[in-house]
């Protein structure tokens, strides 16, 4: 029972990663149809950043954070720039131009920082022992983090002029540009903001433990699939899946045989693209945002 | 290779059906001239070692070609089943001891076969989300590949050894033999691609890919059309695999990934969709421009994932598409010239 209760609470903190990788896909993807595979190497990409200001810093955590946010966000405004902007009428280029990305970013990586796995202590070290159940305080300080940001962006969706304005383009384009909406602003806004959370996932990512620059695809899948599942567009949809998607990964790890893991968690993703192309949430087109 | 060209230079005067003709088999005699002109003009080892690389990812890629030209439908999991040719065939040569003839054809029906498994997923659904799903599809190949040590070796990977096998009077042990059987499986298999584009069949997957709904209306089945089309990319990748496998003589999951796959996209594009030369061009680029430039691996794939953004937002047509390009250019400024000089008549 503990070992249970133990694994349920590893996969919430795996799932609040998912979370806020799907929460960056589903905005995206809400707004220009377009598929940002990328977001993953972005991941890896703020945890090296954290990384280097962890070391520049002498061990400043909240400063490394901050720099994985603006660095990503950065990397984000600059591609939407360069980029994304020319593929906003043809989704699929842009898709593709995002597989030419995590090209790009994995080999940028693998020349600024290196290609092995990098490691970190947790900022606060130590943890709660309840009845058998370890809770660390790093995983708790993750999940509030995640809580936190993701409960302000429901707020910011629902209760503010431009989360009325990035609802609206979501819904459609030509109504909201009708209605004065200035989509393009709102599009460039949206990459930055899937950027920023991607940052804050990396330095989850890096205080959980390690980092390699490779395993940026394996986030970015599952981060898809919980977008998926949850339906794309939907916030609370992004959190339920993420969540659960983290704990049947964990159970996985507990009671199957070990190692095979990624092989359940992508077969996973194949199964449920095909049960429910659309979302496992009820609405053909899954929830709006 | 910039067939598009030649054939405007065609006399008018020939018929149609004679044009087309030629249009045909012009790429493909290009082809084998190319590749035939190499053991007489004494390249070096490293040279004819990168022919072969380039020529054995054309055949793949020209596969993949055929998929996106003729069906507009792409895939994330091609290098996964090229993957599938290699290991089948060295699992079967190192440990059944069969020939290589045996060998290259359960690779190309292996190849088919898990193709064709994905392709028939394409019922369930399509466009954007198939692409997606052939990503998850080639994330569990290339981590089952990893994981079943005891078949594949896992991440320490797989020795294939030709020994003294020959085949078709080739030896494989021999560089420039085993170049010219790459380069007859190449022939053969843009052969036997252009023959699919101008067949029936062909012109009805181009239709269903301009107008799904009005190919459907009309009787052809686009679905099972699709599978099919997933099949000849699978043979075709699956005999490249096997090509693969004893020229590098040594794989490893790593080198059938996504990230394998998506060089494959950037062959394919790079050269031009809907060419039969263009990922064969493709490959070319590919596999020279690094080593020309003395590129690290890391480099040069930053520099590839350059080409391939820049490519899709500059030339989504391809490289062979310039030609056209160029024409289309001369074409609509000779029209405005002579518009305007209309306009002054009148």
């Amino acid at each position: 029972m503990t070992s249970l209760v133990q694994l349920l609470f590893d996969g919430l903190v795996g799932g609040a990663i998912y979370a806020l990788i799907a929460l960056g896909i589903t905005l995206v993807y809400g707004l220009t149809k377009i598929i940002h595979f990328a977001v993953g190497e972005m991941v890896t990409f703020g945890a090296f950043l954290a990384l280097t200001f962890l070391g520049l810093t002498g061990g400043n955590y909240v400063i490394a954070l901050l720099s994985a946010i603006v660095g990503v966000s950065l990397l984000g405004l600059v591609t939407e720039r360069t980029m994304f902007r020319f593929t906003f009428d043809s989704p699929l280029s842009g898709f593709i131009v995002s597989l030419g990305l995590i090209l790009v970013l994995q080999g940028v990586i693998v020349e600024i920082w290196t290609s092995g796995s990098q490691s970190a202590r947790p900022a606060v070290g130590g943890a709660i022992d309840i009845s058998g159940v370890s809770l660390r305080y790093q995983s708790m300080i993750n999940l509030a983090l995640a809580a936190v940001i993701l409960g302000s962006f429901y707020l910011i969706l629902r209760r503010t002029k431009f989360g009325q304005a990035l609802r609206a383009t979501s819904d459609d384009r030509e109504a909201a540009l009708l209605m004065g909406v200035p989509i393009r602003t709102i599009a460039m806004t949206t990459f930055v903001i899937a950027s920023a959370l991607a940052g804050v996932a990396g330095w989850i990512v890096l205080t959980m433990g390690t980092v390699s620059p490779f395993v940026g695809t394996s986030y970015v899948l599952r981060g898809f699939a919980v977008a998926l599942i949850g339906g794309l567009g939907s916030v609370s949809g992004a959190v339920i899946a993420g969540v659960g998607l983290g704990v049947v990964e964990n159970l996985a790890i507990g009671f199957l045989p070990p190692g095979w893991t990624d092989v359940y968690v992508f077969a996973l993703v194949v199964v449920v693209l095909l049960i429910r192309p659309t979302g496992l949430r009820a609405g053909a087109e899954g929830a709006h945002l | 290779m910039s067939s598009a060209v030649g054939i405007a230079g065609l006399p008018s005067q020939l018929s149609s059906r004679a044009r087309r003709r030629i249009m045909a088999v012009l790429p493909i005699a290009v082809v084998v001239l190319a590749l035939g002109i190499v053991p007489f003009i004494g390249v070096n080892n490293r040279t004819l070692n990168l022919a072969t690389t380039a020529i054995i990812l054309g055949t793949a890629a020209s596969g993949l070609g055929f998929m996106w030209g003729q069906s507009g439908q792409t895939t994330i999991a091609h290098a996964s089943v090229m993957g599938v040719g290699a290991y089948t065939a060295g699992l079967v040569f190192m440990r059944l001891q069969v020939g290589f003839g045996l060998a290259l054809i359960l690779a190309i029906v292996a190849g088919g076969l898990v193709s064709g498994l994905i392709s028939s997923l394409s019922v369930r659904v399509s466009g954007h989300y198939f692409v997606i799903l052939t990503f998850a599809v080639a994330m569990v190949i290339t981590a089952v590949e990893r994981r079943w040590e005891d078949v594949t070796g896992g991440v320490n990977g797989m020795t294939v050894l030709p020994g003294d096998e020959s085949f078709l009077g080739l030896r494989l042990a021999d560089r420039m033999q085993f170049y010219l059987l790459c380069a007859i499986v190449l022939t053969l298999t843009l052969i036997a691609l252009q023959s699919l584009t101008y067949a029936r069949w062909g012109t009805t997957l181009r239709g269903a890919r301009e107008n799904r709904h009005l190919a459907w209306s009309l009787g052809a089945n686009v679905v099972s059309n699709n599978v099919r089309v997933g099949v000849v990319a699978g043979l075709v990748a699956g005999a490249a695999g096997c090509m693969y496998v004893f020229h590098f003589r040594a794989i490893e999951p790593g080198q059938f990934s996504v990230n394998a796959s998506i060089f494959f996209i950037l062959m394919v594009l790079l050269g031009g969709r809907g060419y039969l030369l263009g990922p064969v061009l493709g490959a070319i680029v590919y596999t020279f421009l690094p080593e020309t430039l003395f590129f690290s691996p890391i480099l040069s794939q930053i520099a590839l994932g350059a080409i391939l953004i820049i490519i899709i937002l500059l030339l989504p047509s391809g490289l062979l598409s310039l030609g056209a390009r160029i024409r289309d250019h001369r074409r609509a400024k000779s029209a405005a010239q002579a518009s305007a000089i209309g306009q002054e008549g009148a």
